[in-house]
């Protein structure tokens, strides 16, 4: 399937890495095809990039690279929706935010995206009770305090 | 030649609101699949039970608009300078 980026330009993406995401994503309910692109330039981040009208992409990331400790429960809901029965076989990437400065980019951990990349389904999660946020610091401490250095 | 009724079958989604009086363990039906029950009466609270099929998600309505708001600014996300993430790779 030949998609336009926006950064990329035209890309070829085969069929067998098109990832469905049945109800969209919260803010994009009518997008309904994804795909992970991989490029050097992109990393340690890869994109999640939209096959439907509008053609955004999301920068996501390995949210384990991020916090260690980092866990969540899927809802037998969540693994219907996904097809699976089994965790260990779904990938877990968390969507950032880079904002213009990037020092103060951020890592939605309240909402990560599940894909089961055997029957390629995915889902954006809502993890309603959990302690996490969805502006959690991507760079932590040591990105803020070379904020703060610079404003000193 | 006759005129063409455009769209006359669309399926037309309009919303409107319904609002109902509940006691406690009353429920309301909405639809063929969807029955949401008052399950207690606090002050200021009520907690609503909601049974639905597993396709229908169901959220609260701030979380839920919290995590549209996020994906709204994470679309206008513009490619940084890799290096001051590049740590992240360990």
């Amino acid at each position: 399937m030949l998609i336009h980026t926006v950064s990329f330009g035209s890309l070829d993406v085969p069929e067998d890495k098109i990832i469905t995401f049945k109800e969209g994503l919260p803010g994009f309910p009518q997008i309904h095809r994804f795909a992970i692109l991989v490029r050097e330039e992109l990393k340690p981040f890869q994109y999640l990039q939209a096959l439907d009208d509008p053609p955004i992409a999301l920068f996501v990331i390995n949210p384990f690279m991020v916090d260690p400790t980092y866990e969540f429960r899927l809802t037998d809901s969540d693994m219907g929706d996904l097809n699976s029965n089994n965790s260990a076989e779904l990938a877990v990437f968390a969507v950032a935010t880079i904002p213009d400065d990037p020092s103060q980019a951020t890592l939605n951990l309240m909402a990560p995206i599940v894909i089961n990349d055997k029957d390629r389904c995915g889902k954006q999660v809502i993890l309603h009770d959990s302690k996490y946020s969805v502006k959690h610091p991507l760079l932590g401490s040591a990105g803020s305090n070379e904020a703060k250095a610079k404003e000193a | 030649m006759l005129p063409v009724a455009r769209g006359a079958c669309a399926l037309q989604v309009t919303t409107r609101m319904l609002v109902f009086t509940r006691k406690k363990d009353e429920s309301l039906v909405i639809g063929n699949e969807i029955e949401v029950t008052i399950l207690s009466i606090g002050s200021g609270t009520v907690k609503v039970g909601i049974n639905a099929p597993r396709y229908i998600s169901v959220h609260r309505h701030e979380v839920y608009e919290a995590i549209k708001r996020e994906n709204l600014a994470a679309a206008k996300s513009q490619i940084p300078p890799m290096d001051m993430f590049k740590k992240l790779l360990g």
